[in-house]
């Protein structure tokens, strides 16, 4: 589900936008080529401002954006505008969806240059390689996995302590179904996108009950809270804990639990009613440019880069590079598609255990 | 038997009319009832119809999701209480305070408290939400101020705790009751006062036989503006309740964004609205049954 | 304000408070109601010294000028308000409040609402709720300034039925001076806080002792101008009065009242007593009787009561002679 540059950037407003520009295209309305339209969340990157202004001037196309605030939202704006989108970011959870409706293209690596430095496993990753084809370009990502507070916490090894006594009332959780179940999994042995024991996953969930303080939903309110000193252990993003440190100077550690940490990855698609297909994979290509990531990774901040390349180029000190080192994607479990029941499922046993912990 | 047609002048009256209100019930009718209207349906439907070319599938199962999931009782109960105690404060605070008003205070000075009552109106809910959270928490403003006075003292943590909820809503909502209270309050005569006292009535008495119960339009009316919001709210929960705070505010809003399970959303909210219907409808009985005989 | 007020109010009368606004009559009523303390002073209700007694310890029976019936009780329920606060319940209470009903004549209104009632009977439920608990004083606001004329003048009657039946002793504040001397055993005349003249109605009436008394009271012709043997030089003639005057050479003022006075016909003989020549200005016809608006030598405005007994009247213009008598004639004070 939504990470925490999504989650943020989305709060400053995009809603009523994304709702007036939704449906005002016409295809007669724009210039042939010398304009695409990229769907992504508000504040993604894709809408730097120095990289819009760079390719217009290389390529002499001009960009226009829309937003989305929750993924079943790019899936419905991508249904319902045919022709409207020419690169849209999708998690690569949902390639297999969007691909099993005819959304998007595959994409022919080889076509993009700067794809020579993504990460070998990215490129070939089984959640954007369909029927030996790839659907996308892997573009940023990031772990979920746990925070402590430095000096205090020390020793955490597993996500076994989200239930130690020594953390009573000291805990937080994401409020987020997926990634809760999926710690759920990873403490249970179970794989977390398809875990066959759900009774085992909510009864390890409410065991955390007498150390959970508080659930965050933003990476704003975790900022908050962990600043107000409310808890001590915390399930967290890892671009986020780069960013608690470097913009608001948390004591806070990322930690990687011996059972593992839950991945994401972001790629850019083709949409496959685009009429400028050419046009979007050039600036997919932009997006992937090392030189690109590192202005928009020590400028505004941002996930860390699927490209190699890209995360070489940082300054050897950079938080994001020092967090996301690549031997840790060996030890991610990534989040891969759920077909819609068991999507439902989670989401209810989540709300159930929330409410256990209530009362 | 016809109606006799009416004559030209009327008819224009008539269309006159229903031109003025027009705008408004026009846009009661588009912003509310047919969103309503699209919501009920849903509530029968098994996945949110939004895109996808999945056919429509009709059921009643999210109507039985108190049954199927009895750990919505324990959610319904606590926004019920939440009603109920943010309700029972605001009219505590409020009925005084717009008694106050009303009767003690004039002019320049009046005007200047009701600006202050209705300042929470003016402050953004979020941010007044959260600073909440800086005064109740451990470590908080609240917490310093005490122990200055009394270093001694542990730590007061009110953060994540029914009562902090309850101090966040009754902080947004008890300007309705002061309003309300006090338009009722305003309307009391002052020689009802005097006419009482000079029949014997002392102060409580006062209160009791007289004012209250010319006040009591007043409550009710406050009481149905803080109690229906109150038990739907969810914002106030989650950023001062923590862990204990889910209401039917939060799952129904979980249901619309997170879970993307609008029928089930849909059902919840239909549901918790019937029950704030039954308790009106128990309330107002009880409340005519106490008002007709009356005994003073 | 109240400026040294010293009123005495017998037990058993109704005694009225009459007075234009701002005179205090309505703070002198406050004060032994105990509405408002006195800065200084005494309050005694019988032998007993009443000033510290807390308003609902008074027990007093008031009636405001607006009523003040509780909307939110029913008729029987306000009139009950005051014997309930004395702990009164059930059939004891019914049987009270029956009685007070029959005394005002709204038996079998009992169930009623005060928003259902005409203004009359409002004014009647006030004034049972105010006598059911039979208090020591009653006490009436201008209970009657928001009727209608005839619907007041029914009320004068009952009202004053009401308090003979009941034997209460009554405070009646009014600034109508018709409606103060239809319903006094004694009156109280007060102006700018003080009370200037007290007495029985027709007393006041028949001798006020100042001009604002006479004027207060009702229509007043007035003389003034310097004294001279048993009477006053005003209009070209010699006003004389039975009165003991002042001395020679200084001004004083003498009145008479229109009732008194006789408009003589042309031509018949002149009766002993006062009499000058006036121009007649108006005739204001009023079915029953007229009023004659004459002018005087000296530009002495004069007005002249008479009944009709013959539907026909002089012109104005017409020079008319009027005659009273020198014991009608009063002396007051500026």
């Amino acid at each position: 589900m939504a990470r925490v540059d999504r989650r943020q950037f989305t709060r400053l407003g995009a809603a009523a936008l994304a709702a007036g520009v939704t449906g005002s295209w016409t295809p007669s309305a724009r210039a042939a080529a010398k304009t695409i339209t990229v769907l992504n969340w508000q504040g993604y990157g894709t809408d730097e401002a120095f990289g819009l202004k760079a390719f217009t001037e290389a390529t002499g196309t001009a960009v226009k954006h829309d937003y989305y605030n929750s993924e079943p939202e790019m899936l419905t704006k991508l249904r319902t505008n045919p022709g409207v989108y020419d690169v849209v970011l999708v998690n690569s959870a949902r390639d297999s969806q969007a691909q099993a409706e005819n959304l998007i293209d595959p994409v022919d690596l080889a076509g993009v240059p700067n794809a020579a430095g993504l990460a070998p496993s990215f490129k070939t990753h089984p959640n954007i390689t369909i029927d030996g084809k790839t659907y996308g370009v892997p573009w940023v990502w990031g772990m979920n996995a746990l925070a402590v507070r430095r000096g205090k916490v020390s020793g955490v090894d597993s996500y076994a302590a989200l239930a130690d006594p020594a953390y009573k009332g000291r805990v937080a959780l994401f409020d987020d179904a997926v990634t809760e179940i999926a710690v759920a999994a990873l403490l249970t042995g179970q794989s977390i996108n398809d875990p066959s024991d759900m009774k085992a996953i909510g009864d390890k969930l409410k065991s955390f009950k007498d150390d959970v303080k508080l659930t965050w939903s933003s990476e704003d309110e975790w900022n908050k809270a962990f600043a107000g000193g409310a808890f001590d252990v915390s399930v967290f993003w890892s671009g986020a804990v780069a960013r608690a440190i470097h913009l608001h100077d948390q004591p806070v550690e990322f930690v990687i639990p011996k059972e593992g940490a839950i991945g994401w990855l972001d790629n850019l698609c083709i949409p496959a009613s685009s009429t400028n297909k050419e046009a979007g994979l050039a600036f997919i290509n932009t997006m992937i440019d090392p030189k690109f990531y590192v202005q928009w990774a020590t400028g505004s901040g941002a996930p860390a880069s699927a490209n190699n390349a890209a995360m070489d180029m940082l300054p050897a000190d950079d938080l994001n590079r020092r967090i996301h080192k690549p031997e840790y994607l060996s030890k991610l479990q990534f989040m891969g598609a759920l077909p819609d029941e068991r999507r439902q499922a989670f989401n209810d046993l989540w709300e159930e255990v929330k409410a256990f912990y209530a009362h | 038997m016809t109606a006799a047609p009416m004559s030209r002048p009327d008819r224009r009256r008539a269309l006159g009319t229903a031109a003025l209100l027009l705008p408004a019930y026009g846009w009661l009718l588009v912003t509310v009832f047919l969103p309503l209207g699209a919501m009920v349906v849903f509530s029968f439907l098994k996945t949110t119809p939004i895109g996808g070319s999945k056919p429509l599938v009709f059921t009643t199962h999210n109507y039985l999701a108190f049954i199927e999931r009895p750990y919505l009782v324990d959610v319904a109960w606590t926004s019920l209480r939440l009603g109920f105690w943010t309700t029972l404060l605001c009219a505590l605070i409020g009925l005084p305070a717009a008694l106050a008003l009303a009767r003690a205070t004039r002019g320049r000075f009046r005007q200047v408290l009701f600006l202050l009552t209705v300042l929470p109106f003016w402050t953004n809910g979020l941010v007044r939400t959260f600073s909440w959270t800086m005064l109740l928490r451990e470590g908080g403003i609240l917490d310093d101020a005490l122990h200055l006075v009394w270093p001694s003292a542990g730590s007061i943590g009110l953060l994540y705790t029914f009562p902090a909820i309850v101090i966040g809503l009754v902080h947004a909502y008890l300007p309705y009751m002061i309003l309300t209270c006090y338009l009722a309050v305003s309307s009391i005569e002052d020689g009802l006062i005097d006419a009482a006292r000079s029949l014997g009535a002392r102060g409580p008495a006062v209160f009791l036989t007289v004012i209250l119960p010319l006040a009591l339009p007043g409550l009710v009316s406050g009481a149905i503006l803080i109690f229906v919001p109150v038990i739907g709210s969810f914002m106030e929960p989650r950023i001062l309740g923590g862990r204990i705070g889910v209401t039917m505010g939060t799952v129904i809003e979980d249901q619309f964004t997170q879970a993307y399970n609008w029928p089930l959303g849909a059902a919840l909210s239909f549901t918790m609205l019937g029950v704030v219907l039954v308790i009106f409808a128990l309330f107002s009985s009880v409340l005519r049954g106490r008002l007709m005989p009356a005994a003073a | 304000m109240l400026d040294g007020v010293d009123a005495r109010f017998e037990a058993g009368r109704l005694t009225s408070l009459l007075g234009p606004s701002g005179s205090g009559k309505t703070t002198l009523l406050r004060v032994i109601g105990g509405f408002v303390p006195p800065d200084a002073g005494r309050v005694l209700i019988g032998s007993a010294d009443v000033t510290d007694v807390a308003l609902w310890k008074r027990n007093i029976g008031m009636v405001f000028q607006s009523y003040a019936l509780f909307p939110h009780m029913s008729v029987a329920q306000n009139v009950a308000y005051g014997l309930r606060r004395r702990g009164l319940r059930g059939a004891a209470v019914r049987a009270e409040v029956a009685r007070a009903l029959e005394l005002v004549q709204l038996t079998g209104f009992d169930a009623r609402r005060p928003k259902q009632l005409s203004g009359g009977q409002q004014q009647r439920v006030a004034l049972a709720r105010a006598v059911v608990t039979k208090p020591r004083v009653l006490l009436l606001d201008e209970p009657l300034s928001a009727l209608d004329r005839r619907l007041r003048q029914e009320m004068q009657i009952e009202l004053r039925r009401i308090q003979r039946e009941s034997g209460l002793t009554t405070v009646f504040v009014t600034h109508d001076q018709e409606e103060a001397l239809a319903l006094s055993d004694r009156v109280a005349i007060l102006d700018k806080g003080r009370i200037l003249q007290e007495g029985a109605p027709a007393d006041i009436y028949e001798h006020p002792k100042t001009v604002f008394a006479a004027r207060f009271l009702g229509d007043v012709n007035l003389f003034t101008g310097p004294v001279t043997a048993g009477g006053v030089e005003a209009a070209g003639a010699l006003i004389r009065t039975t009165t003991p005057m002042p001395p020679r050479g200084t001004t004083a003022t003498l009145a008479v009242r229109p009732e008194k006075i006789d408009l003589v016909p042309p031509g018949a003989p002149v009766p002993p007593g006062n009499n000058i020549e006036a121009v007649l200005m108006e005739v204001v016809y009023a079915g029953a009787m007229s009023t004659f608006l004459l002018s005087a030598p000296g530009g002495i405005p004069l007005k002249v009561f008479s009944q009709n007994r013959t539907a026909t009247h002089p012109e104005p213009g017409t020079r008319l002679r009027l005659a009273w008598s020198p014991e009608q004639t009063m002396l007051l004070e500026a």
